[in-house]
């Protein structure tokens, strides 16, 4: 792989701010949607703004709309001035100076002579703006559009360095990363047709936020809490991430997407693996990755022939979310009426490994819950034997480890305390730590962690084949079932609520509850 | 008074005094009272990072920096322990006061609660300073020391406090001899780091990151960063204004060292006291000289940091890179011109961080600054000359 790093600058040397990338070109297809407005062009300039681009730093916008340089400038300082995070106190002259740094393509991603243009402008940004021949080509299109852009950066020679060993090419693939095993595999196929794996950086912003990549500084970088991490300690692990929101406008995307693939596929099992995995040998992207892999491989196949005793498939009702009425699924625009899509799922899940068999894992999202929170909860087993026997008219709590990722990102740990009194009073306490009391400031945001990641080539937050592979594997038969099952077996629960009341069951039946979110 | 109004008025910012031998029970019974008290709004939350110790040598600058500190904890939330030594003033003895800053963070529902402590000492008491001290640092967080009294001299009393330390911030702007202080300064880190394994930072240091950020993201490219081994000329320029020589004079010598120790230049030109902007330092890497130039330009504007850094190779045609302030404030261009190609323009935000901000921003680093050590090596070294 080409070099990445700008170490040979000596003057780079002892630098606190994080290094910043070699000078590249990115390109971003699908430049005038939505996430290209909302989220990339924003983040991108609050980098520009934290002095964390590279010197000639460029842009190419291609979409088929037909915009101008100037047009298609003045169209993202729009979008920067109303989504970035400094929108409150954007700085016009650096405004002008980032927008100055963009150009615009129009292109049909089907037509092999944009291909050759868009090559000619990015020689022409080498020679001009000295990007060296680095190129990030990011894919902000609908999934449908990946293989023809994929095909046509690879036939045309755009995949490749043009001075392998000096420059680098990467490819930026937003998720889903398919919609089932199959065509999963084929987009692997399509992706390796053009570029090699370590040019691929498949993006799930979750992994970009602050507390997600706390968790492996929470496990490897305090020695109290490995020794226990395994099933002798734990008795079990509950991971939540749940939405207020509805499908806000999104129904029809909603309708083929569903909860399991948007939400479980992606984000739950990646905090899964991130929870149970081995020590790495090092912060590596390859040890890393091997790591997360090696968790989903272990993920016991959930049994289709007794399905209610693992899977929750749930669909909210109308209810009542932060004191407003809020319509069921099935009266949301580009909703059909009899959907039996699913906007809640829990699972309970086994890793066979040594370290986690049968701790069972439950994972539970959905929309339109009781409120928006992501929370990974580890209850510790109980003592093996009670020392205070009768003296104590409280049963004993199990100590939980509860890490929330948002909001109010934080850890607690609960533990028993004597309460203060003449007899034994033994009652559960909270010690509790939160970033933003402990720590000033705001951290970046996911887009820009992970730019200026795929920038400086470092893979570690992106997802590989094989976990991408290995988790459609473990959900696709489940997918298949809920297919030919139809509206049969699926759950509805009141808006507002915590899902379904089979949800309490998944855990009720192992003498558990849901901690309290 | 009693402790919940107690509490109340210390949380608004006032001193109240405390006995030196029982502060810590006195803390505590604050706390206690914070947190059992129904009518708050906010629960109360204490909380500390670290602590932080600063320590000046007159009263009026005592009070000055119990403001900044206010301020500091808001970002980094520690127990704060000023010391104010006057070993001439009287009469003699060992005062303290306390007092709590209390924010409330965007996300939060709970007040965080910071402790800051005041301890004046006059006289011969000022040897009773460290034995005050020492059982109020916080046991298993790191400790800094805010050194913020002129050159980094410290004094025998304070030494089992030192012992303690992780991290000392000084700030070489307010040096009265930046050369010889600079110089006496590089010869404590070593003894320090080698004795107790203490880290330095340098505020001023720190008032230059963003420029010296700067400088260096311009020959990130292969290409321009070819030439750092061919540049033969650098302009240091400052603006004009009142107050600054000291500074100004520490931050030439900083940035010429950093440059000079990363691009392995040997110094040829000797450094006296009596230097200032407005002179020229010469180098060699290898057989070929380096010029560097300080000037003081009559520009209006702030003088905090140069105005304009301009690097120069001796090819013909010259490769030439420039960061100019602009007339906005906080905004820069850079500029490269190189053989061949069409000259690169570029504007940046270029920070310009107060003193509380710069102490925030050290805070964040426990570690050994390599760089620093070296530029001021390189320093000592042209005045050993």
């Amino acid at each position: 792989m080409a070099d990445t790093s700008v170490a040979a600058n000596p003057l780079r040397e002892g630098m606190r701010i994080r290094k910043t990338p070699s000078p590249c070109s990115m390109v971003i297809f699908g430049a005038s949607g939505d996430l290209t407005q909302r989220k990339l062009i924003p983040a991108l300039f609050d980098l520009h703004c934290e002095r964390l681009l590279p010197q000639g730093f460029s842009v190419i916008g291609c979409a088929k709309t037909p915009y101008s340089n100037e047009k298609f400038r003045e169209s993202m300082a729009d979008a920067v001035r109303k989504f970035s995070e400094k929108s409150s106190s954007v700085d016009e002259a650096l405004l002008k100076s980032f927008t100055e740094s963009l150009y615009y393509l129009t292109d049909d991603f089907g037509d092999r002579d944009a291909y050759t243009q868009l090559g000619d402008l990015l020689g022409k940004l080498d020679r001009e703006r000295g990007t060296g021949g680095n190129r990030l080509f990011y894919l902000a299109t609908p999934p449908s559009s990946f293989s023809v852009i994929i095909g046509h950066l690879g036939s045309s020679g755009l995949a490749r360095p043009e001075d392998a060993g000096k420059s680098w090419t990467r490819v930026v693939i937003e998720k889903p990363f398919g919609h089932d095993l199959e065509s999963a595999r084929e987009l692997t196929t399509t992706v390796n047709s053009a570029f090699k794996e370590e040019q691929v950086y498949r993006i799930d912003h979750y992994l970009g936020k602050e507390t997600v990549q706390n968790l492996l500084v929470f496990r490897f970088a305090n020695g109290i809490f490995e020794p226990i991490w395994n099933r002798r300690y734990i008795d079990h692990v509950e991971i939540t991430v749940a939405e207020d929101l509805g499908v806000e406008g999104r129904g029809r995307y909603y309708e083929e997407a569903g909860l399991l693939r948007d939400m479980i596929q992606n984000h739950v099992m990646s905090a899964l693996s991130l929870v149970a995995m081995e020590p790495p040998a090092s912060f590596d992207a390859v040890e890393v990755r091997d790591e997360k892999a090696k968790v989903l491989r272990s993920i016991r196949p959930i049994d289709l022939d007794r399905l209610d005793d693992f899977v929750v498939r749930g669909q909210y009702g109308d209810g009542w979310v932060r004191g407003e009425r809020v319509p069921a699924y099935r009266e949301e625009p580009n909703v059909s009426p009899q959907s039996a899509t699913e906007t809640f799922a829990a699972l309970k899940l086994f890793i066979d490994n040594w370290r986690w068999a049968d701790v069972p894992f439950y994972v539970r999202s959905g929309k339109r819950l009781a409120k928006r929170v992501s929370e990974i909860v580890v209850q510790f087993r109980r003592v093996p034997h009670t020392v205070f026997g009768r003296k104590t008219q409280n049963p004993i709590e199990q100590n939980v480890l509860a890490m929330r990722i948002q909001p109010n990102e934080g850890i607690a740990i609960s533990f028993n305390a004597k309460f203060p009194a003449p007899m034994m009073e033994i009652r559960p306490v909270k010690m509790e730590f939160r970033y933003a009391e402990s720590f000033g400031g705001e951290p970046p945001s996911a887009y820009e962690t992970l730019l200026l990641d795929c920038m400086l080539g470092d893979q570690t937050l992106f997802n590989r084949e094989d976990s991408v592979e290995l988790s459609w594997q473990l959900l696709t038969p489940l997918l298949e079932r809920w297919r030919e099952d139809g509206e049969k077996g699926i759950q509805l629960y009141e808006a507002g609520t915590w899902g379904p009341e089979a949800a309490d069951k998944l855990l009720e039946r192992g003498g558990r509850r849901w901690h309290r979110l | 008074m009693p402790v919940s109004k107690k509490f109340k008025s210390l949380t608004a910012g006032e001193l109240q005094s405390a006995n030196v031998a029982t502060l810590e029970d006195e803390l505590s019974e604050l706390w206690r009272a914070a947190a059992e008290d129904p009518g708050s709004e906010h629960p109360v939350m204490r909380a500390s990072v670290l602590t932080l110790l600063a320590f000046v040598e007159r009263e009026e600058e005592g009070r000055e920096t119990f403001n900044l500190i206010s301020h500091v904890i808001a970002q980094n939330p520690c127990r704060a322990i000023l010391m104010v030594a006057e070993p001439k003033e009287k009469p003699e003895g060992l005062s303290a006061w306390i007092s709590a800053q209390c924010h409330l963070p965007p996300s939060g529902a709970r007040q965080v609660c910071c402790e800051q402590i005041y301890v004046r000492a006059r006289g011969e008491a000022v040897k009773g300073l460290d034995n005050v001290v020492l059982p109020l640092i916080i046991p298993e967080l790191p400790v800094y020391l805010w050194w913020r009294a002129g050159r980094f001299a410290p004094p025998e009393f304070l030494n089992q406090l030192f012992r303690m330390t992780n991290r000392v911030l000084v700030d070489s702007g307010r040096f009265e001899e930046p050369e010889l202080d600079l110089a006496a300064l590089a010869w404590q880190v070593e003894k320090f780091r080698n004795a107790d394994g203490m880290a330095f930072s340098d505020l001023n240091w720190a008032r230059l990151t963003p420029c010296r950020e700067l400088i260096a993201q311009g020959f990130d490219s292969a290409e321009a960063c070819s030439c750092l081994q061919d540049l033969s000329e650098v302009s240091l320029e400052w603006r004009q204004g009142p107050g600054t020589e000291g500074s100004r004079t520490a931050q030439a010598l900083l940035l010429t060292a950093w440059l000079g120790s990363r691009l392995g230049w040997q110094p040829v030109s000797r450094i006296t006291a009596s230097a200032h902007p407005g002179r020229v330092l010469e180098f060699r890497r290898g057989d070929k000289p380096i010029r560097v130039e300080w000037a003081v330009r009559r520009e209006s504007g702030k003088p905090s940091t140069p105005f304009r850094v301009t690097l120069k190779t001796g090819s013909t045609p010259p490769a030439q890179f420039s960061v100019t302030e602009s007339e906005e404030e906080g905004i820069v261009r850079t500029r490269a011109e190189m053989p061949g190609h069409a000259p690169l323009e570029r504007t940046a935000r270029l920070l310009v961080m107060g003193e509380v901000e710069l102490v925030n921003e050290e805070l964040k680093f426990p570690e050994r600054d390599r760089v620093y050590e070296e530029a001021l090596n390189l320093i000592a070294g042209m005045v050993e000359l």
